[in-house]
């Protein structure tokens, strides 16, 4: 193979696009040929059955999807219940706080798979109304009374929200 | 079946890799793995080559998992050296010009090229890609056209 065909500049009148073809071709069967011949001379890989199956029980790619969610729900949940009874008086600073929340989130969504992708960014909304509605019943249930009487703009912030999302 | 198609999936393995031991290895695992899982589905309405092919170029182009080495499963036991014999074979001037250029195309333009390249007929390059043999000789066609592009932007710069 010559160099100089596939340097040629396609542009130019000269320029043979089947020769340039049979080039890229002759190039790739060289290589395929030499990659064949170094696979050959290795012997051949042992398979590992025990791996596989575990590997399978395990789920591929999909598990782990399930643990990160709950981890994503318990992280959620530690932030929804420190940080909404001390900023979301109003509706602003509550649109704020789930702002702040998502990047929390992807940050643990990234943290935890390394890479953002979308099942992991669904999971991580999931996470985030999973965690809303967790909160939103515990404090309700175990001292409900003193948030709402104590920053009583929190449940009206968190009404104007619903009343805007049911509206739209 | 896998020691039958090892070459094959080495192969792909370079080609869709930027060609490091550890990442051709990764991939090689994925692979392995599908082909393993894929089996029992397999129906046998295309010939096992081409359900290799099918499998191995869809998970190459397909999102690849990194591996932490305490984390990567172990289901082919790869000789390290093989990988990093096939690391030195790539590190070529011409051949790294030819995956440059491959590089630049999507997902589906690299697989039908690799397909092409890799002397498959056209009837079967369809099977593989799941479409018709006119549609493939067109796509073929299109690819080869964009590649000329490709270079020649190359050239230019």
């Amino acid at each position: 193979m010559e160099t100089k065909k596939i340097m040629d500049d396609p542009g130019s009148p000269a320029f043979d696009e089947k020769a340039f073809f049979d080039d890229l071709q002759s190039i790739w069967d060289d290589h395929a040929q030499r990659v064949d011949r170094i696979v050959e001379a290795h012997p051949a890989e042992s398979v590992s059955i025990k791996g596989f199956t575990r590997f399978a029980k395990r789920g591929y790619k999909r598990s782990s999807v399930y643990i990160e969610l709950i981890l994503l729900t318990l992280a959620a949940a530690v932030y929804w219940a420190v940080i909404i009874p001390t900023l979301a008086y109003t509706t602003l600073a509550l649109v704020a706080s789930l702002i702040v929340e998502a990047v929390y989130i992807l940050l643990i969504a990234a943290g935890l798979g390394g890479k953002i992708s979308r099942r992991r960014l669904a999971a991580a909304c999931m996470a985030a109304v999973f965690s809303l509605v967790v909160v939103s019943c515990t404090t309700t249930g175990i001292d409900g009374i003193t948030i709402t009487q104590n920053h009583p703009g929190r449940v009206q912030a968190v009404d104007n929200v619903a009343n805007t999302l049911t509206q739209l | 079946m896998l020691r039958q198609s090892r070459r094959i999936i080495y192969r792909i393995c370079l080609a869709f890799t930027d060609r490091k031991p550890d990442n051709v290895n990764d991939l090689y695992q994925d692979i392995a793995c599908k082909l393993w899982l894929g089996w029992s589905k397999f129906r046998k309405e295309s010939d096992v080559t081409s359900w290799v092919y099918r499998v191995a170029l869809n998970t190459a182009v397909s999102e690849q998992r990194k591996w932490r080495n305490k984390d990567r499963p172990v289901f082919v036991a790869i000789d390290e050296s093989l990988c990093d014999s096939l690391a030195e074979e790539s590190a070529d001037q011409r051949l790294e010009h030819l995956y440059r250029l491959i590089d630049r195309l999507s997902k589906d333009e690299k697989k039908l090229i690799y397909l092409y390249f890799d002397r498959l007929p056209f009837a079967q390059i369809a099977v593989v890609a799941g479409i018709s043999e006119s549609a493939a000789k067109q796509h073929i066609y299109r690819i080869k056209q964009k590649i000329i592009k490709l270079h020649q932007k190359e050239m230019e710069n």
